[in-house]
């Protein structure tokens, strides 16, 4: 598969269940051979780490693999730190301690939990600072983003412009600004993951569509996972197995076509693997992916 | 056929949860037609499904037009091509949407229609409310909620919206009650404005306008006027939100509430199965079913080939399917091992295609309904 050398950040979304954080942990681990790539996931049940059979991070770096390390972003601590920067500047100085006991405060928490866009708006700025923030924050030349499913996805790529919309000026809005110029950049990139599906295709094409509407571009690769293989021509074998075989391969076949058509360009496939789970899986998928070019 | 007799055991409502993709929309939706074909009169409460199962279901168009007063909504399918006419079942399906329940709940709880416009109308509020955390979730048991208080029907499905974490909605109510006595409101409460829309808070006299000034810098004082407004123009209102939530959970809680899990049969799949399971029972929450849904037909089905067994070029998919079959076979003894002695383990089998319409939906809630009530 091709997809441009020079990315900063790979957005990696789907509907829930066709196999995302695979096809990360996939992309990432490609994208590793040449450049520091950190994968980075959102969901607290750190399924990336389970995949790299790692034990759950807590939300510290861990190394997967050379120039490959997974990063389990935590909402939370993203959001303090964020409040922290922007509002420890020197006119508010006599005001730090207030704002450390604000922190600590439940009143607090339902800010952060209510406040429309905050959480989403702060992991997205901690995602930019892994690739282009100051020396401290930088980590990786790529970030690959596992991302939730699609219509969340579509919640948290939105926020920045919902918020430099909602609000006019300050250090947030300009943050806000800020972040939404680089989604809508060139050096980001969304991937669209789906099982040849019709629900799941139907579900993609219409997140597709949203996305451009929100990021001012389409994606930069669509992935049909999970394909059922090809069926060999001549096919004779009888029994309720191959014929289940042969009837999903037929729907993953017709759906590949719709979704052809629909968008206008070659989808990469990756196939159904008797792999488990584990690096065995996210390395051979890699190895198709590199093979699909 | 007098099925409802074996049903009786199964609670009056069943919510269906489990991870994105799993099939939950399907399975509630055929169950629903199942029991109506049964002859109980039932209702079922999806948030996304498909465009097909819309159409199945006859929910395609009332999404557009959904009228303020809630039972209108329920959208009557005709059962004709599903079961036996002289069962006498009905079915009704609704066609979630947050947003719309939401406006409905201001509807019936402003106290006047000035303070219901002054609601609609805040800018805060259309632009955002809507997707303040947990409103989804909590709309959607708000709306079991309603259904359940109309009193009319025997047996109500509710699916359960796309949230990030699945279970998320379970602590929506909680989330809405500790908001609401929390002293974040009274704090949004309080008379920061003046007459003029100028931030002047009696608490700090004097400092209203520096303060004002860096507010504006910071986050602009206009989404806080429109946030102060917001909360003002609620506050009548939330007394009988709380006492609503509190009575939403209550119902949650219910042993007349059942939850069933719907997962992947794989092993990697366990480890969020047996997550959510814990969540829910941990909150003793009425854990009935798991249902490990879309499983490969176990290996030892006999496939034969042409004349001479499978040929060369077919072995190769033939034994990916043996493996799926025994990955499925040994993710759900798995998964027994680990329930024992809970809630029942179903195990349904991938199909060809997606059931798409009323006697394939029926056939699969039969199916269902056999392999639980047997």
């Amino acid at each position: 598969m091709k997809i441009a050398s020079d990315l900063e950040l790979v957005i990696v979304t789907g509907k829930g269940g066709v196999g995302k954080t695979t096809v990360a942990a996939a992309l990432a681990w490609g994208i590793a051979r040449r450049r520091r790539v950190t994968l980075l996931e959102v969901d607290p049940r750190e399924s990336a780490h389970h995949l790299f059979a790692v034990p759950p991070s807590g939300g510290e770096p861990v190394q997967a693999g050379e120039r490959l390390e997974l990063l389990h972003a935590r909402p939370r601590r993203i959001v303090d730190e964020l409040v922290r920067d922007k509002f420890r500047v020197a006119s508010l100085a006599p005001l730090a301690p207030m704002l450390r006991r604000l922190q600590a405060s439940p009143i607090y928490d339902h800010f952060v939990d209510g406040a429309p866009g905050l959480k989403e708006l702060a992991l997205l700025r901690y995602v930019h600072d892994l690739v282009r923030g100051p020396k401290r924050k930088r980590r990786a030349d790529c970030v690959v983003l596992d991302s939730p499913a699609t219509g969340h996805a579509l919640a948290l790529l939105s926020a920045p412009a919902l918020v430099a919309d909602a609000i006019a000026s300050g250090p947030i809005a300009t943050l806000a600004r800020e972040v939404a110029t680089w989604l809508s950049a060139e050096s980001t990139a969304v991937v669209l993951v789906t099982l040849a599906e019709e629900l799941s295709v139907t579900e993609t094409l219409e997140a597709a569509a949203a996305l451009g509407e929100v990021l001012g571009k389409s994606p930069e690769a669509w992935i049909a996972n999970a394909l059922y293989p090809a069926l060999p021509a001549g096919f004779e074998a009888r029994g309720p197995v191959a014929e289940l075989w042969r009837r999903r391969r037929q729907v993953n076949e017709r759906e590949l076509t719709r979704l052809e058509r629909a968008v206008g360009e070659p989808i990469t496939t990756l196939p159904l693997l008797p792999i488990a789970e584990g690096r065995r899986l996210v390395e051979a998928l890699a190895a198709e992916l590199e093979a699909s070019v | 056929m007098s099925g409802s007799g074996s049903f009786a055991k199964l609670p009056k409502r069943l919510v269906f949860v489990g991870s994105g993709g799993v099939g939950k929309t399907t399975l509630a939706a055929s169950l629903a037609v199942h029991f109506a074909a049964q002859g109980e009169r039932t209702l079922v409460m999806t948030f996304d499904p498909s465009l097909r199962l819309k159409d199945a279901l006859g929910i395609g168009d009332s999404a557009g037009s959904d009228p303020p007063d809630a039972r209108e909504a329920e959208v009557r399918v005709a059962l004709s091509q599903a079961g036996d006419p002289q069962a006498g079942g009905e079915l009704y399906a609704h066609l979630l949407d947050a947003r719309r329940t939401f406006d409905r709940l201001i509807h019936r709880y402003a106290p006047d229609d000035a303070s219901r416009d002054r609601i609609l109308g805040n800018r805060f509020f259309r632009h955002l409310a809507g997707r303040l955390a947990g409103i989804l979730e909590y709309m959607a048991v708000e709306r079991l909620y309603e259904a359940v208080k109309a009193e009319r029907f025997d047996r109500i499905i509710l699916d359960t919206p796309p949230t990030r974490e699945a279970l998320e909605f379970l602590d929506a109510p909680q989330r809405i009650v500790s908001f609401l006595d929390s002293g974040a409101l009274r704090v949004a409460l309080k008379p920061w404005f003046d007459q003029g829309g100028h931030f002047r808070p009696k608490a700090l006299p004097g400092l209203g306008m520096p303060l004002e000034a860096l507010l504006d810098r910071m986050v602009g004082i206009d989404l806080l006027r429109d946030m102060a407004e917001f909360f003002q123009a609620f506050a009548p209102l939330f007394d009988g939100f709380r006492e609503r939530a509190l009575e939403v959970e209550g119902l949650l809680q219910s042993r007349d509430t059942g939850f069933v899990l719907v997962t992947a049969p794989a092993e990697r799949n366990l480890a969020d199965t047996m997550f959510f399971a814990r969540h829910l029972t941990e909150r003793s929450h009425n854990l009935v079913a798991v249902i490990a849904n879309r499983v490969h037909p176990a290996p030892g089905a006999p496939s034969s080939g042409g004349a001479d067994g499978p040929k060369k070029s077919e072995i190769e998919g033939l034994e990916l399917m043996r493996w799926l079959g025994e990955r499925d076979r040994d993710g759900i003894a798995h998964l027994k091992d680990l329930l024992a002695g809970g809630p029942a383990v179903i195990s349904l089998p991938l199909l060809a295609a997606s059931p798409a319409d009323l006697p394939r939906l029926a056939a699969l809630g039969r199916k269902l309904a056999s392999a639980w009530v047997p």
